[in-house]
């Protein structure tokens, strides 16, 4: 058994009277493809968003690294190692693709407006980076568009900046929300040997997906959400084989709408 | 290539900046170090509104913050101006950063008029504490900045202190907008989640780039206070808020050489247009939105769009 970096202790989120989270549990192994998957507005964007500290918890407690992060402020939890990227892609449209890629790295610089004017140290710091930064975008098909504005970008493009951006932190643990979404057949085949790379490296991926072609091909473990609670959780095969996700998916009876 | 022609164009513009006042009148020198000093206080303005997208409507205040703590410290408690200016400067900065933590918490609109506010009470203060103040009388007598046996009392003197400034100001804020920092805060204003997200402690970038702009009024102003050496309450009023958000917004947000312009075009119109009158101000409106609509991006966008016009056939 692998050790656990991340806890995730009975878990909620409540917006008014709606349960969009309900204490979840997860244990996510280190070094793994964890997964995350489940019907439209189960609640794994909102669980993303309490465990990055962009939305507060109702409940619960979290664990990462060693460290309580429950409710810690979004650029902490990433200081800290967790880095996500968003469903939709949230890049910074007035800056180039390399500029984009260069805001991941905020925490590893001195914050100090001096450090900025007089350079030294803070200088050197961003000359690794930089350097970092551009062997990202050669891995990740970008080497062409470094100095683009990210707008100019096709969107499949777009969501490999997202990942740039977030793994030149240097981070333990990688949230992706939806990696796959509006990406070509190709562009998949892409993302998914990018997150294999990735897994050999050691990196930890929490990855929340609706593409099930991709998630059940990577993905060393599974756990299914529905109404916000975890119905399942286990190896691809085990997940697969549960009539409590069929009928999540398939919507046999609507269990849950009776509650 | 590009780095060539760039030190090429600093050159020429190093040149006649030094031989410039050799060829203008005392009044015309008048005009160009206010534009000058309007310039540095825009360059800070930029960092908040242009790169954060802050909107504030506090810089005049701030401007009025630098030149009053210059003006007390050099005629009542004697201080020579060489010690009084860094004073006000950091202690405009240090206000910024006293309201800027309360008020940051507010975004757009509501950030809008919480800045407003606070213009507004300066000059209420500044009008009615008349023992520190001075009140509507203000305060006269502020000496003038002087090398031994050297004062730059007359305007073409104190046009080189002013131009020097202006290189340190725009050097610095081009360092800062070509660090992190500055990435940084023009991140939070294309998105804030996702800026967070990425390791950007969010309040901090914000605090530092309306400190900044605070910090560069504040050298506006104290540079201001030691060149008229008399300041009052209205130098520092609201209406002068807006015009430094104009001159930001005409020259071209985002960008310090658009800052700079921006001052330079907006402190000369009126003297251009003298004949005009108070009509001015309908050119100038006309002018303001010719600009909103047709070069959203500021008067400097046009030497771009110039260039690639250039550039476009077979060059």
């Amino acid at each position: 058994m692998t050790p656990t970096i991340l806890t995730i202790d009975s878990l909620s989120k409540n917006f008014g009277g709606v349960h969009a989270v309900r204490s979840v549990s997860l244990e996510i192994p280190a070094g793994r493809i964890f997964s995350v998957i489940g019907p439209n507005g189960a609640g794994k964007t909102t669980l993303i968003n309490v465990l990055t500290g962009i939305l507060a918890s109702s409940g619960g407690k979290v664990r990462f690294d060693g460290q309580d992060i429950t409710d810690a402020p979004a650029h902490l939890v990433a200081a800290a190692g967790m880095v996500r990227t968003f469903q939709n892609g949230r890049l910074f449209h007035r800056l180039t693709v390399m500029e984009n890629v260069l805001v991941g790295a905020h925490h590893l610089l001195p914050q100090s407006v001096w450090s900025a004017i007089l350079g030294g140290a803070a200088n050197r710091r961003m000359e690794e980076i930089r350097a970092r930064a551009g062997e990202l975008l050669v891995t990740l098909g970008l080497s062409e568009d470094a100095d683009r504005l990210v707008g100019a970008l096709p969107y499949g493009r777009q969501r490999m900046v997202e990942i740039a951006r977030a793994l030149v932190s240097k981070p333990i643990l990688l949230l992706l929300d939806e990696p796959a979404a509006g990406l070509n057949s190709g562009e998949v085949e892409r993302l998914r040997g990018i997150l294999e790379a990735l897994r050999t490296q050691g990196l930890t991926l929490v990855l929340v997906e609706h593409n099930m072609g991709l998630v059940m091909r990577v993905a060393d473990r599974i756990a299914v959400i529905s109404f916000g609670e975890k119905i399942a959780e286990g190896s691809p095969a085990e997940v697969r084989a549960d009539p409590k996700v069929l009928e999540a998916y398939l919507g046999h009876g609507y269990r849950h709408a009776e509650d | 290539m590009k780095g060539r022609t760039a030190l090429l164009a600093a050159g020429a513009v190093f040149v006649v900046a030094l031989v410039l006042p050799a060829f203008i009148s005392g009044y015309g020198i008048r005009i160009l170090n206010l534009a000058l000093i309007s310039a540095i206080a825009v360059i800070g303005l930029n960092f908040a509104f242009g790169y954060a997208g802050l909107i504030t409507l506090a810089q005049a205040g701030f401007v009025g913050c630098g030149a009053y703590i210059t003006a007390i410290l050099s005629t009542t408690a004697g201080l020579t101006p060489w010690l009084s200016i860094p004073i006000a400067v950091v202690g405009a900065g240090l206000i910024s950063i006293v309201i800027g933590l309360p008020m940051l918490r507010l975004k757009g609109h509501y950030l809008a008029l919480a800045t407003l506010g606070f213009n507004v009470s300066f000059v209420i203060v500044a009008t009615n504490w008349k023992s520190v103040m001075g009140g509507t009388d203000g305060i006269s007598g502020i000496p003038p900045l002087a090398l031994p046996g050297w004062p730059f009392a007359t305007d073409h003197r104190y046009y080189y202190v002013l131009w020097l400034a202006l290189a340190v100001a725009t050097w610095c804020a081009w360092r800062i907008r070509n660090s992190h920092i500055g990435l940084a805060m023009i991140a939070v204003r294309d998105d804030e989640i996702a800026t967070g997200a990425a390791s950007v402690g969010v309040t901090r970038i914000k605090l530092q780039a309306f400190a900044l702009s605070a910090l560069y009024a504040g050298l506006a102003g104290a540079l201001f206070a030691h060149m008229v050496n008399f300041v009052a309450p209205d130098d520092f009023a609201l209406g002068h808020s807006i015009i430094y958000l104009a001159m930001l917004i005409i020259g071209g947000e985002g960008s310090i050489l658009g800052s700079i312009a921006g001052a330079v075009i907006v402190t000369f119109m009126p003297e251009l247009m003298r004949d005009l009158g108070t009509a001015y101000l309908i050119v100038f409106g006309s002018l303001m939105l010719l600009i909103l609509i047709f070069l959203p991006k500021g008067l400097l966008s046009l030497t771009a769009i110039v260039g690639r016009r250039l550039k476009a056939p077979g060059r």
